[in-house]
């Protein structure tokens, strides 16, 4: 009995102790963030150009960049995403569903440079060259598989009795699933997509080879454009301090923007935080 | 008595499964037509082929006629979609739409025939619902907030709104308390003014209650029908008395 | 059984109708931008890199030897790297992740796990460009000093503890990779230990087991089949990490046999290399390199999609 205790006990203590260690690297890395990152953020830092070491200068352009790559890869991503779930959702037994529910299944796990080899392939060598389009389509790619899942999961928690009332009023197919179902579902809709922006907001590696980097202002689409996570990756490599302080300062902009949209999007939603 | 729709030979199930057998049946314009029978008889399919929601469901058939003012709803080139607007229906759990407001529940239905007064209509139907009074104050809330009676008024007024010629209701208080049951009621009772109304009912008072004609339907074979009166005083076949007298179901 | 809008064909006679087209326009927005977008990528993948598959064959697989200026390319190292700081990170990161998911589901206070369970699920949610910068400035120099170089002294006889001690070493990619499958890992689990109904607990309990012992008998047999499609996933998303390894693992081609010395990746020399690969024989070799992790990722997952699918029909039916 007491060899039965003990072994009780230990168990308890190593699964507090686990919790416990897997704070402390995530504690650990939004200290050294906010302390880091806090010193380095002015106005100035936020509004300004990137400038060689010594002379200051700012994560600005890659601000913009960031919400025009996203803004890209939203515009392409979230309508065939959300088209498809809708198909999962409302035709769910047909062969053609169960292959598409399958492949999205497994294209949430593609990894992430995959991506950006692909819209390298498709766009950057085709289109001359690196360009914030490139960086849109790596993410778009990304983003499908998940906006898919959201669309599809919430489409089908509405009940079928909302699209029975709706089609015993006369109501074509397609009205009841755009004008009913879709309307019904549109908040776990929102919800899903703003996590899954939020999530690919902070994708490094498909945009090392496809949006590139830029020293300037966002110049077009068809242009090379600095984003947030390629800059503070550049950073963070390079060999000079004040560059280093600079990543952690643009981290800051990048984990508040990201964080803030997820707790935000989960209050919203409803649960506890 | 003349006669609104006319079932011929109507056959219906699920895949393997034979649900209706063979029922042939007028039912009368401008009557309140009540279906009972023990659940699982076949009552709530039945109405649902006769304005063709059953065959919405994977897997099921439906074979026979069902002539809505002579004309074989099941014909190749008979439009399901205008089937539904003609033959309305009232579900047994209240369904409104929850992500629109009252008013657009109401409004649904008009907007897509393309009704062009639709605030007319839709104050018409809530009147006609006996809603009116309690929500012309709070058209643009939820639906949600309103009580069971309330909802389920609100999608009989749904379904008014499209000016349909009969109105299908599959229990429609099995899910309601006895007061909001009793408006029901009354409300069935003014509509038959001007609509052919079919009530599916586990409840043989509430059939006796309301409805002019009565059909008893058990294992999916329709064992009498007739007038209400006739019906509960003197059925004509012996299980309709065990099912009145309740010796089953 | 009434989940369903049925397929528009099955309506007897019914007309072409705009339904018809709806259902057919979503079937080729979903197959488009699903199945078209599967089967593209892979074929991409497949054409750029024909120019190694041919110059190389199955050496590319095979041989250590990675050289871009001499032209020698071969992938050994890559996989190599990947599959062991990928390994070591389930060795280091599922018995914690499932420490943290009988904590949350079983032990922790109401109060605490209200907290604690979005809290780890955080973790998740910060950007792996941001984990590998904190993994160059505060995890590489702690595990350098206080982990390395203790291992060395006082197992360096080992060779996997074998000296010299590196801070960016395939030991520190790897605790980089553990902090970032937990949180998938771990949630997923508590679910799958949620799902246990409540009476079988009870009923274990109530026969005089310890709780580590109705986790064993009874909750253990129940959730398995969900905890191994999360490890699945866990370490399929710990092969695909990209920025957070290349960051922190050095990134030297050669075939480590000590944990304490720097490794590579194949997502890592992907992204540190792509760039400068002017000639198409090298770009060709990086994007079979991206091809064979693209189908090592891909195997993982279906495996893991197909564990937890089938897991989900049985407690369906239970």
């Amino acid at each position: 009995m007491l060899r039965r205790k003990l072994a009780d006990r230990l168990f308890t203590f190593f699964c507090i102790a686990s919790a416990a260690l897997a704070l402390i690297p995530l504690l650990s890395m939004l200290y050294t963030i906010v302390s880091k990152g806090l010193s380095v953020i002015s106005l100035q830092f936020l509004t300004q150009l990137p400038a060689p070491p010594g002379e200051g200068g700012g994560f600005g352009n890659a601000i913009q960049g960031s919400f025009i790559v996203v803004g890209i890869a939203s515009a392409i991503g979230i309508p065939l995403g959300v088209a498809a779930g809708m198909y999962l959702a409302e035709f769910p037994n047909t062969k053609l569903s169960r292959a598409v529910s399958f492949t999205a299944d497994v294209l949430t796990g593609v990894p992430s440079i995959i991506t950006g080899i692909f819209a390298y392939a498709i766009i950057v060598v085709n289109f001359g060259g690196f360009s914030a389009l490139a960086g849109g389509v790596a993410l778009a790619t990304m983003m499908i598989p998940f906006i898919v899942r959201t669309t599809e999961e919430a489409m089908k928690l509405v009940p079928w009795e909302l699209r029975e009332a709706s089609l015993a009023l006369g109501a074509p197919r397609w009205r009841t699933t755009l004008q009913v179902v879709l309307s019904t579902a549109r908040f776990g809709i929102i919800t899903g997509t703003l996590l899954t922006v939020a999530r690919i907001a902070g994708e490094t590696a498909p945009l090392l080879f496809t949006a590139f980097s830029n020293r300037f202002w966002f110049e077009g689409v068809m242009q090379p454009v600095a984003t947030l996570p390629v800059m503070i990756y550049t950073y963070a490599i390079s060999p000079f301090d004040e560059w280093h302080a600079q990543a952690w300062g643009g981290a800051l902009v990048l984990v508040g923007m990201i964080l803030t949209l997820n707790i935000l999007v989960r209050v919203a939603a409803g649960r506890r935080w | 008595m003349e006669s609104k729709i006319e079932v011929v030979g109507l056959n219906a199930g699920f895949g393997s499964t034979h649900v209706l057998k063979n029922i042939s049946l007028s039912i009368p314009r401008n009557r309140v037509t009540a279906i009972i029978g023990p659940s699982g008889c076949g009552k709530s399919t039945f109405v649902r082929c006769l304005n063709r929601i059953h065959e919405l469901v994977p897997g099921a058939w439906v074979r026979g006629k069902v002539l809505l003012d002579g004309k074989n709803i099941y014909d190749s080139d008979a439009d399901p979609v205008e089937v539904r607007r003609r033959v309305g229906m009232v579900f047994q759990k209240p369904n409104p739409f929850p992500a629109m407001s009252i008013f657009d529940n109401v409004a649904y239905g008009p907007r897509i025939h393309g009704v062009k007064d639709v605030h007319r209509v839709v104050e018409e139907s809530l009147k006609k619902a006996a809603l009116w009074e309690e929500v012309k104050h709070r058209l643009s809330h939820s639906p949600v907030s309103l009580s069971g009676g309330q909802q389920q008024r609100l999608c009989i007024a749904r379904a008014l709104a499209v000016k349909p010629e009969v109105i299908l209701f599959d229990e429609p208080c099995s899910a309601l308390d006895p007061v909001a049951t009793a408006k029901i009621e009354e409300l069935v009772l003014e509509l038959k003014e001007n609509y052919t109304i079919v009530i599916v009912t586990h409840n043989m008072q509430q059939a006796a209650r309301i409805a002019d004609y009565t059909a008893f339907f058990l294992m999916g074979e329709l064992v009498e029908f007739g007038e209400t009166a006739e019906i509960f005083e003197n059925p004509r076949d012996k299980r309709t008395e065990d099912y009145i007298t309740g010796r089953f179901g | 059984m009434r989940q369903s809008l049925p397929s528009g064909k099955r309506l007897r006679g019914e007309p072409a109708s705009p339904d018809i087209l709806f259902q057919a326009a979503l079937a080729v927005l979903a197959a488009l931008s699903v199945l078209a977008l599967a089967a593209l990528l892979l074929l991409v993948l497949l054409r750029d890199s024909l120019p190694a598959i041919t110059a190389f064959g199955f050496d590319f697989l095979l041989s250590t030897e990675w050289n871009p200026v001499a032209g020698e390319f071969g992938a050994l190292p890559f996989i190599y790297g990947t599959i062991v700081s990928s390994l070591l990170a389930l060795v280091i990161g599922v018995p914690l992740s499932l420490g943290i998911a009988v904590y949350l589901a079983e032990i922790a206070p109401a109060k605490v796990r209200a907290v604690l369970t979005p809290v780890i699920e955080l973790l998740a949610a910060i950007p792996s460009v941001i984990i590998g910068l904190w993994g160059i400035f505060v995890l590489a120099p702690f595990v350098r000093e206080h982990l390395a170089e203790p291992l060395m002294e006082h197992a360096g006889f080992l060779p996997i503890f074998s000296g010299p001690a590196y801070g960016y070493s395939v030991l520190t990619a790897s605790l980089v990779l553990a902090i970032m499958i937990i949180p998938i890992i771990s949630s997923i689990s508590r679910e799958a230990i949620l799902a246990v109904p409540r009476l079988q607990k009870e009923g274990a309990l109530a026969l005089g087991a310890t709780r580590f012992e109705m986790l064993m008998s009874v909750v253990l047999p129940y959730a398995r089949g969900a905890i191994f499609g999360a490890v699945m996933l866990g370490l399929g998303r710990a092969i695909g990490e990209t920025m957070a390894v290349t960051m922190v693992i050095g990134n030297s081609p050669k075939l480590f046999t000590s944990l304490l010395h720097p490794g590579y990746t194949m997502a890592a020399v992907i992204a540190n290399e792509f760039t400068e690969a002017t000639e198409d024989l090298y770009l060709a070799a990086l994007i079979e390199i991206g091809l064979i992790l693209f189908l090592i990722s891909m195997l993982v997952n279906v495996l893991a999609r197909l564990i937890t699918r089938r897991y989900r029909r049985v407690a369906g039916g239970v």
